[in-house]
């Protein structure tokens, strides 16, 4: 009986360490449709440091924060910016978007394959649940997550975005990329 | 506003409708695509500023309104001759109505027509079509414009246009089906020549256009046209490419292979193909790189004609667009070595 607890704590010993990700590099990037014709907004954070975060790998599992000053949100086009924080996200109430990872569990080895996550996001004074796919990087303490998932403005009791003769679709495409080092043991 | 600017595409801008009442862009433009003219192609800008007139007359929401002056002086500078001439090319007004899935979109203005022989000679429309838009991604269209084929670019002296016989006023009857979705997009029309004057033996047949966007800023397609008059028939069909690379790099690119059939002749084979690449240095000033090559008949030296330079293009305000372009060009027909061309292309619009 003993002889198989060794076995066991020996097989599993390598998933009990703990390590924080410090993120070096933060990118967040939106896409949503408009009609009419298929127009693509593209959208980005145009500051590098409004994105702030706190992961956790404990052994298999993953968890953590990651929170989005909007107001760094640009599209590139001023006007449809100043509409998109001032009348849509209303940045002044809800200045913060807050995504939280549920606890996740990773493969052994990190080499970039799409895994399934659960989460919630918190955004426009909402919180929902969102799932999506999340990608883990890992060379030697250097890891890039890559995560990309898909929300609904009309969740989140934002209005759908009009302008002219132009109306935004419900649906946005998240994408947020993470590049930074592992600081701790994962083994 | 008569041009069309494909080179929206790198702000996401895929289709021309978004922007423009027509589906296949140029002319009269949206309520956003007038706000879009001062946010993204505008120097300076006011709010509201791109309003029709600046805001001086309120339309009802059924109602869009525009116009357009351009005129160009230019200048050749040849070892036997130096010219220079002035020409109004268009002084248009445009009005489009809008009924539920209809839109019905009509200009008028000033013909080019040098010694009209009537009052009402000296007028023309060169559009005037209906809309039917049944769903969202579902477009048909019935009347007078030009047919959907490889860019449709605002400069329509290049090869590709003029070069290949659809030059500014070349517009015809026809009957269109567009579907324009997201990533995708294709034009079906059917050509049915000048119906309203049958002493101008324009080409009859048929145009296809498929386009298909790659990543958010890259568009690439194919167009295809046939078409047959009382002298000859043609097939004129090939690739067409949009990138932008980054907001303030694009490159726009044709190359059409033609087949030509004079009746009771050999058919012969030639091509024209243009691209331009342009750089905007800031906001509304935009310095470009082009090159233009038309050649009618592969066998044939003299069926060359081909000119390559750069200019300026600056929008400074909403309203107002100023073009200068200098250029190396030679046609084999007159004699092989390049001449200077210049020429200052000035529009004013609504």
């Amino acid at each position: 009986m003993k002889s198989s607890l060794l076995i066991i704590v020996l097989l599993t010993s390598r998933f009990l360490g703990a390590a924080t990700f410090e993120v070096s590099e933060a990118l967040m990037a939106f896409t949503a449709l408009a009609t009419p014709g298929a127009l693509k907004i593209l959208g980005k954070q145009s500051d590098p440091k409004a994105i702030k975060t706190k992961i956790i790998i404990h052994g298999q599992q993953m968890s953590g924060t990651a929170s989005l000053q909007l107001v760094s949100l640009s599209t590139g086009i001023d006007l449809r910016d100043k509409h998109m924080k001032e009348k849509y996200l209303e940045t002044d109430k809800f200045p913060q978007a807050i995504f939280t990872f549920k606890k996740l569990t990773l493969p052994n080895e990190l080499t970039g394959e799409k895994i399934p996550f659960d989460g919630t996001m918190n955004l426009h004074g909402v919180e929902k649940p969102i799932s999506g796919y999340i990608r883990l990087e890992k060379k030697e303490s250097a890891l890039t997550i890559t995560h990309e998932f898909k929300i609904k403005t009309g969740d989140f009791g934002i209005t759908t975005p009009h302008f002219m003769s132009v109306t935004m679709g419900q649906e946005v495409v998240v994408k947020v990329i993470l590049e930074g080092n592992l600081k701790g043991d994962l083994n | 506003m008569v041009l069309a600017f494909p080179e929206m595409l790198r702000y996401g801008y895929s289709n021309c409708i978004t922007c423009h009442v027509s589906p296949n862009g140029g002319g009269l433009v949206t309520s956003y695509g007038r706000a879009l003219s001062q946010e993204a192609l505008s120097t300076w800008h006011r709010e509201n500023e791109s309003d029709f007139l600046w805001g001086a007359i309120k339309f009802p929401e059924w109602l869009n309104v525009g116009g357009d002056i351009r005129a160009v002086q230019t200048h050749l500078d040849t070892p036997t001759i130096k010219t220079g001439r002035y020409l109004v090319m268009q002084a248009d007004a445009e009005l489009a109505a809008i009924q539920g899935e209809f839109t019905f979109l009509a200009t008028l203005g000033k013909s080019n027509t040098s010694e009209p022989t009537k009052f009402i000679d000296s007028f023309l429309s060169r559009r005037h079509f209906i809309i039917y838009h049944p769903k969202e991604e579902l477009y048909f269209r019935a009347g007078k414009f030009q047919r959907a084929f490889g860019i449709n670019l605002p400069d329509h002296i290049v090869s590709t246009k003029k070069g290949l016989g659809w030059n500014y006023g070349s517009e015809t009857y026809n009957l269109e089906a567009a579907w324009i979705a997201s990533e995708k997009d294709l034009f079906i029309t059917g050509i049915f020549g000048r119906i309203d004057d049958s002493l101008l033996d324009q080409e009859k047949g048929v145009a296809l256009r498929g386009g298909y966007q790659l990543g958010d800023t890259y568009k690439g397609g194919l167009s295809y046209f046939y078409g047959t008059q009382a002298t000859s028939s043609r097939h004129v069909f090939g690739p067409y490419v949009n990138l932008g690379f980054r907001k303030d790099l694009f490159f726009l690119g044709e190359i059409d292979l033609q087949n030509q059939r004079p009746n009771g002749l050999n058919s012969n084979w030639g091509w024209a193909h243009y691209g331009r690449l342009d750089y905007e240095l800031i906001q509304g000033i935009h310095l470009y790189l082009a090159e233009d090559l038309l050649k009618t008949d592969f066998k044939e030296t003299g069926s060359l004609t081909q000119s390559w330079g750069g200019g300026i293009q600056f929008f400074p305000r909403p309203h107002f667009e100023w073009l200068g372009s200098y250029q190396k060009q030679r046609n084999l027909r007159i004699r092989s070595d390049y001449n200077d061309f210049f020429w200052l292309m000035m529009h004013f619009y609504l």
